[in-house]
């Protein structure tokens, strides 16, 4: 029982990563732009594309993944050039443009590459055992992965001068702007480290699941979820509502019922909402 | 009709509001002052419902309403306007005020009706009716939110910088709507900065610095209280308005 | 991980209302008489020309529209009307279907007698999604809710194997039965149902427009917090519009079933939710005969171009981003633009 319950957990812990990967770009667009962008399970899906034919092109997992992310930082400063600069200011506006950019993009994929599923041959394969333990090597790598992914983000926004100015932006736009960061630029890097986050997210997706046009959704909708448990717009809120909810449907699928894995985490969700209406961390609004 | 107990309030470490003790009573016409930051909108802000306060406790005709909803104290009765011109952009005039009219609960609702005519006279909102409220001249945008306020049939009006940004022939306007409100025995709390104004108007002046309440009394006494002009940075600012 | 930026700071929505949002949500002035009379001879179009014509196809695609017809003017109420993204619409749509389905299937009921049963689950679901979600001011919660909402149910949906028959759908062996001595079980009887449906729907939105309670959803579309400083209650408002639009979506749904005679999961897809969303941004917000003319251009237009579906609607989300970006009023608005009269002109 203890070695399930142990089991049960890492394979949470495993999803969860990748989960947290989505979430992070969901919420930093949101908090720091204003704007819920719903295209960002496209750039997820793309850059699962990107890896699926690196691959086959023979370059090999790690440069098509790592391709990926740079076609998908490419794809994101694009989006936000061409539509979301327009709409900045104007959450509902960005809202309804990213939904048309789903209806563009998914379509286009389906139109271009087929609805037919494609896999990709994960880097790895087997298993290791760790004391008593099995784990899934590959499933193993992607946390690795993703925890990397994660950590690296947090030690830019720390360290590096463009993440110093993104923290300035998030406490005071204005203040930021006096102070002579340059929030267009700031507005551009944040869509641009998004959707290299969603590319990355995309490979790892690959190595795991079949890539189809429409797999954007799913990572999306948890996204959202993650984002909302969080506390929208919270960085440590969306990062730990992933691992939270990579648990929540790792063990709910192992003892309650497996036909209802997408479902725990949206009651989870409700449930923090009703409870905790500011998220996680206490971020978020609240109130009339 | 309206007693605050101990309101206390703080943004982060900040401590807007200190230990506020206070009455107003049915029918009165008082002024609430101070310097900016001093706390007045925060006041404002959890006497209305929009904020919680972090301590005390608001009491309304006699019931402690802390922490009750805005809408639920404005169909009560009590309702608040907002600083600058806050308006339904793209609702005419008229839609605006449609939609602000309640069926008067209780007393003085043709008092009120009639106060709301002479408001949408003096102020020529009649003119403007099909108008859509966010294309109007800055001036009457203020008047309308007033007037919407006004609309609901509130017997306890705070009213938030009502003439920021008015004419000095629109001031005159509004001083009167709210002189003709006042004797129709609508209670009305005023912020302003422009204490000329306030002080041809309000029969009780409340001022506020820094979160404490420092001086209360008619409005003559407590601009000549050494402590508000300090609080007002010297008395040039008093004069300046 | 404690010196983490706190984003939502930053999310607070800014004090000045966005102008082009609100811009586009349009104005809702009782004057645009020829607006209406146009949005009337749409849909007579839309009624009449199946009603007489003999062709199946035509009828076929009569229904269809019809059935649509009713998504994008039940949507308007809650989205066009008091300002909120609703992304469970084709949700709805699809669980009607499949509750009617089931209680017909396995309860033995009539046609007729499983529409109340599915209008009251449609209304529980969208008051345990919307209480805690409208709860928040900005509609950013509500969105990304409904969102994940209209996808788990179509997961849920296609997962549940027992009940659903999962991802492979369910044969229907129904048609609805003979009332009032009128036969609702052929095509076009079918079609009578789903047109009386679009009609019984324009119908309260319309009494809901100018009624009190229409008019505070629009007071909640414009400022939710000068709204409530009126005494308005915002988040039942907005609970009562959410329930209203989800269950004239379900009933929609229930007239789906018979008239394909074979649901499955997909249509509770996303794209599917956004599609309605999209007639209702291309026909104008907000209006009574905007979701009249986004039904007829987004179903409408692609069946006459005949291209494949993909494009298709690759071309309606270019539309969708090209009226949000340049025509924020939609059709309704750049038709008003025509015919309102010139500055100065009698209103």
């Amino acid at each position: 029982m203890g070695l399930d319950i142990a089991q049960t957990l890492i394979d949470g812990l495993m999803v969860g990563g990748l989960y947290a990967t989505v979430a992070l770009g969901i919420t930093l667009v949101f908090g720091l732009v204003g704007i819920l962008n719903f295209a960002h399970g496209q750039s997820v899906m793309l850059g699962a594309y990107v890896t699926f034919f690196g691959v086959q092109a023979g370059l090999g997992f790690w440069l098509s993944a790592a391709l990926a992310v740079l076609a998908m930082a490419a794809f994101g400063a694009i989006l936000e050039q061409l539509v979301f600069r327009r709409t900045l200011g104007d959450h509902m506006a960005g809202l309804a443009v990213s939904l048309g950019l789903i209806m563009v993009i998914e379509n286009l994929a389906a139109a271009t590459f087929s609805p037919d599923p494609r896999f990709v041959d994960p880097p790895v394969s087997g298993s290791i055992m760790v004391g008593p333990l099995q784990l899934s090597s590959q499933r193993l790598l992607v946390l690795a992965i993703s925890t990397a992914l994660i950590g690296g983000f947090y030690l830019f926004l720390q360290r590096a001068t463009l993440g110093k100015a993104i923290r300035a932006m998030a406490q005071n736009r204005q203040g930021a702007a006096l102070v002579g960061v340059r929030v267009s630029l700031v507005s551009r890097t944040i869509f641009t480290i998004g959707s290299a986050l969603a590319g990355a997210a995309g490979a790892l997706y690959a190595s795991l699941f079949a890539v189809t046009p429409y797999m954007g959704n799913t990572p999306l909708t948890k996204g959202f979820i993650l984002a909302a448990l969080g506390g929208l717009g919270s960085v440590p809120g969306a990062i730990a509502a992933g691992f939270l909810l990579g648990i929540a449907e790792s063990f709910g699928s192992r003892y309650l019922s497996a036909s209802f894995r997408d479902g725990y985490g949206f009651i989870l969700l409700i449930l923090a909402l009703l409870f905790l209406p500011t998220g996680l961390f206490g971020a978020g609004k609240a109130r009339v | 009709m309206l007693r605050l107990e101990g309101i206390g309030h703080r943004f982060g470490g900040l401590e807007v509001l200190r230990r506020i003790d206070t009455s107003v009573a049915a029918g009165e016409l008082v002024g609430l002052i101070g310097p900016n930051g001093a706390g007045k909108t925060t006041l404002f802000n959890i006497i209305s419902g929009f904020v919680r306060p972090a301590t005390g406790r608001v009491f309304f005709e006699g019931r402690d309403v802390t922490g009750w909803k805005p809408n639920v104290l404005a169909a009560l009765g009590l309702v608040r306007t907002f600083q600058g011109a806050r308006v339904f952009p793209n609702l005419t005039v008229k839609e605006s005020l449609a939609i602000a009219r309640r069926p008067v609960k209780g007393r003085q609702g043709d008092a009120a009706a009639r106060v709301i005519a002479t408001a949408q006279q003096l102020f020529d909102l009649d003119a403007h009716a099909g108008e859509e409220a966010g294309s109007l001249p800055s001036g009457l945008m203020r008047v309308l939110g007033i007037a919407m306020a006004l609309s609901t049939g509130a017997h306890v009006l705070l009213l938030d910088e009502p003439a920021a940004g008015l004419s000095g022939e629109e001031m005159e306007h509004l001083q009167e709507v709210i002189r003709q409100l006042h004797q129709a025995g609508t209670t009305i709390v005023v912020v302003d900065h422009n204490l000329h104004f306030l002080m041809g108007l309000v029969t009780r002046a409340i001022v506020l610095d820094s979160g404490m309440l420092i001086a209360d009394g008619p409005p003559e006494a407590v601009t000549a209280d050494p402590r508000v002009v300090e609080a007002y940075l010297g008395a040039a600012d008093l004069a300046d308005g | 991980m404690t010196d983490m930026p706190d984003l939502a700071t930053a999310s607070v929505p800014p004090a000045k209302a966005p102008t082009a949002w609100r811009g586009w949500l349009g104005s809702l002035a009782g004057r645009r008489t020829l607006l209406a009379v146009l949005g009337i001879a749409a849909l007579a179009v839309l009624l009449a020309v199946p009603a007489t014509a003999s062709s199946r196809y035509i009828v076929y695609l009569g229904t269809l529209l019809a059935l649509h017809g009713v998504l994008a003017v039940s949507l308007n109420i809650i989205m066009g009307f008091a300002g909120q993204f609703a992304l469970a619409h084709a949700a709805f749509y699809g669980l009607g279907a499949y509750t009617s389905a089931i209680l017909i299937r396995d309860f033995d009921l009539s046609f007729w007698a499983s529409l109340p049963p599915t209008a009251a689950a449609a209304a529980l679901l969208a008051a345990a999604i919307g209480y805690p979600s409208l709860r928040f001011t900005g509609g950013i919660h509500f969105a990304l809710i409904t969102f994940a909402f209209g996808e788990l149910i179509r997961l849920v949906t296609a997962n549940w194997h027992d009940l659903t028959g999962g991802p492979q759908g369910m044969q229907l062996g129904f048609s609805p039965e003979p009332l009032l001595g009128i036969d609702f079980g052929s095509t076009r009887g079918i079609y009578a149902l789903a047109a009386g449906l679009l009609v019984i729907s324009l119908a309260i939105a319309a009494a809901i427009r100018f009624s009190r309670f229409g008019r505070s959803l629009v007071a909640i579309r414009e400022d939710e917090v000068l709204a409530s400083s009126l005494g308005i209650n915002v988040t039942a408002n907005k609970m009562a519009a959410f329930v209203i639009t989800s269950v004239l979506a379900a009933l929609a749904g229930t007239i789906y079933g018979p008239f394909v005679g074979f649901i499955s999961p997909e249509m509770m897809s996303a794209s599917d939710s956004i599609s309605v969303v999209g007639m209702l941004i291309v026909g104008g917000l907000g209006t009574l005969a905007g979701p009249i003319f986004g039904t007829l251009i987004f179903m409408g237009l692609p069946e006459l171009l005949r291209v494949a579906k993909l494009y298709r609607l690759v071309i309606l989300g270019l539309i969708i981003i090209a009226v949000v970006l340049f025509a924020p009023k939609g059709v309704a608005g750049v038709i008003d633009r025509l015919i309102r009269p010139k500055r100065g002109g009698a209103r």
